[in-house]
C-alpha cells in the first residue's frame, strides 16, 4: 500500500510533468525520439530528470510567492512517511493531502510550465541552431538534417568545406533534395529517384529510415536485349520509367544507399535583422496602443490617473467617442509598418495610403471638435 | 498618496500589457523561425509547374554534366522567383 501510494505520488509529482516536457521538446520532425510506447521504462528514467528539475524549480517559485508555506525537509520527510507507512504520525504529511483542490492546482500549474519548458526550450535550440553546433544538443533524427540540407552547417561539414574550397551556403536556400535509392530486395537492385517531399522512420528505432515519400519519381530498369541465339551475351542497357502518380511511397528498409543532392536558390537580402526588430516591436507597441485607446475611449476606466480623460468622458457623447476613436485610428496607423513578402522588408504604407490617413486624421479632429463643444 | 499609488498601478498595468505584448511576439518569431521542413513551400510549387519543373530537371543534368567533366559535383542553383 505504502508502495502505491508512494509510486502514485512520485507519478503524479515528477514522472507526469517530465514526460510532458518531453512530449513537447520532442516536436515536429523530431517528435519519434520521445515514444512512451516503446521502452517506457528508458523513457521513465529519462523522464525523472526534467521533472525533478521542473518540480524543485516551481516548488521554489511557488514558496518565494507565498503560495507553498511546506519547508523542502519536510517534503522529503512526507516521502520518508510515505515510505515507513507512519502517515497517522506526520502532522506536515496529513497537511500536504488535507487540502486535495490546492494540491491539484499546484500540479496543474506544474504541467502548464512543464509544457511551456519544453515547448519553448527546443525552439530556442533550434532557432539559435544549437543543435547544429553542439553534438548534446543535436536530434536523433540525421535524416531531417540530411533531407533539409541542414547537415551542411554542422561543424563538421562546414570544415570540410572550407578544406576542400567549395563555395559557402552562406547567400543560398536549400529549396529541395533529390535522392537515387538504390534497393536490394533480395533479387534484382532496384534503383529509383525523385524528389523527396516526406519520410517515415522506424517506430522502434528514430535514426532508421523507413519510407520515402517521392515526388516526379523514376524507375531504372536494365533490360538484356535479346536478339536471335539466347545462348549469346547480350547488352543490356538501362531504361529511365516514370512512375505515374502524385507520390510515390517507397520503402526503405532494403536500402543498399542513398545519394541526395540540393537544389539551391540565391538567398534574398534581407534587410538589417536590427531594423525589423525595431520595426516589429513599434507594430505591437502601436496595436495595443490602438485596442488600449479604443477600449478606454468606448468605456471609463478608473485606474487613469488623467483629469482631462475623466472630464471627458462626463461630458462626450457617443458621436465624440467615435470621432475621437476615428482620430486613434488614423494617427497610429501611421507609424504601423508592412512586412513586404518579397524583400522581407517591414515597410510603412506608400504615399496615398499616407495621406488618406492624415486627411482622416484631419477630418476626424475637426469633426471631433465641432461635436464635442457645439452639441 | 492614494493618487500615488493609481499611477503606479495604472504605469504598472501599462508596462504589462506591452511586456505581455513583447513576449507573445518573441514566442511567435521563435516559432517561425525553429520550423522543421525537408521541402520549401517555393520548392513544392517549383516541382509542380511545369515550366519550373523543367528548368530544374535541367540544371541537375547541367550538375551531373559538369561533374562527368571536371569529376566536381556542385549542386545546381535555380531561380524559382
Amino acid at each position: 500500500m505504502s508502495l502505491t501510494t508512494g509510486f502514485l505520488l512520485l507519478f503524479f509529482t515528477i514522472v507526469v510533468p517530465g514526460f510532458l516536457f518531453l512530449r513537447f521538446y520532442y516536436f515536429g520532425e523530431f517528435s519519434k525520439q520521445f515514444n512512451p510506447r516503446e521502452n517506457i521504462t528508458r523513457q521513465l528514467l529519462f523522464a525523472l530528470i526534467p521533472g525533478a528539475i521542473i518540480q524543485l524549480i516551481c516548488f521554489l517559485l511557488g514558496k518565494w510567492v507565498g503560495w507553498i508555506t511546506l519547508d523542502s525537509s519536510n517534503i522529503l520527510s512526507f516521502f520518508e512517511t510515505l515510505n515507513t507507512q507512519k502517515f497517522h504520525k506526520d502532522h506536515e504529511a496529513q497537511a500536504l493531502v488535507a487540502n486535495p483542490v490546492n494540491f491539484g492546482y499546484y500540479l496543474l500549474i506544474v504541467y502548464f510550465l512543464s509544457f511551456l519548458a519544453g515547448s519553448l526550450i527546443t525552439r530556442v535550440i533550434r532557432s539559435f541552431k544549437w543543435d547544429k553546433s553542439l553534438k548534446i544538443l543535436r536530434y536523433k533524427n540525421h535524416w531531417y538534417y540530411v533531407f533539409s540540407g541542414e547537415i551542411f552547417e554542422f561543424k563538421k561539414f562546414k570544415s570540410a568545406a572550407n578544406i576542400l574550397g567549395k563555395p559557402s551556403l552562406k547567400d543560398k536556400e536549400i529549396q529541395l533534395s533529390k535522392v537515387d535509392i538504390l534497393l536490394n530486395n533480395g533479387g534484382e537492385p532496384e534503383f529509383y529517384t525523385g524528389y523527396v517531399v516526406d519520410y517515415d522512420l522506424s517506430i522502434t528505432d528514430p535514426t532508421k529510415l523507413e519510407n520515402l515519400y517521392l515526388m516526379d519519381a523514376y524507375r531504372y530498369k536494365r533490360h538484356e536485349i535479346i536478339n536471335g541465339d539466347v545462348n549469346l551475351v547480350h547488352p543490356v542497357i538501362t531504361e529511365k520509367k516514370h512512375i505515374p502518380g502524385e507520390i510515390f511511397v517507397l520503402n526503405t528498409t532494403n536500402a543498399s544507399n542513398i545519394n541526395v543532392s540540393y537544389l539551391l536558390s540565391e538567398k534574398k537580402q534581407h534587410p538589417p535583422k536590427w531594423r525589423n526588430r525595431i520595426l516589429m516591436t513599434l507594430n505591437v507597441i502601436a496595436v495595443i496602443l490602438l485596442l488600449g485607446s479604443v477600449i478606454s475611449i468606448v468605456t471609463e476606466i478608473k485606474q487613469i490617473p488623467f483629469k482631462w480623460y475623466h472630464d471627458f468622458h462626463a461630458s462626450s457623447w457617443w458621436l465624440d467617442k467615435v470621432f475621437a476613436i476615428l482620430i486613434c485610428i488614423s494617427v497610429i496607423s501611421l507609424v504601423i509598418t508592412e512586412k513586404n513578402d518579397d524583400s522581407g522588408k517591414y515597410e510603412y504604407s506608400n504615399k496615398e495610403d499616407t495621406a488618406v490617413n492624415l486627411i482622416a486624421a484631419v477630418l476626424a479632429n475637426i469633426l471631433f471638435w465641432i461635436t464635442y463643444y457645439f452639441f | 498618496m492614494e493618487k500615488n499609488q493609481e499611477n503606479a498601478n495604472f504605469w504598472s498595468a501599462v508596462f504589462a500589457v506591452l511586456f505581455a505584448g513583447i513576449i507573445i511576439k518573441i514566442v511567435s518569431d521563435l516559432l517561425s523561425e525553429s520550423k522543421t521542413e525537408v521541402i520549401s513551400d517555393k520548392g513544392l510549387q517549383a516541382i509542380n509547374d511545369p515550366e519550373k519543373k523543367k528548368k530544374i530537371d535541367d540544371a541537375f543534368a547541367e550538375s551531373a554534366k559538369k561533374q562527368r567533366e571536371t569529376g566536381i559535383w556542385e549542386n545546381p542553383v535555380v531561380d524559382l522567383n
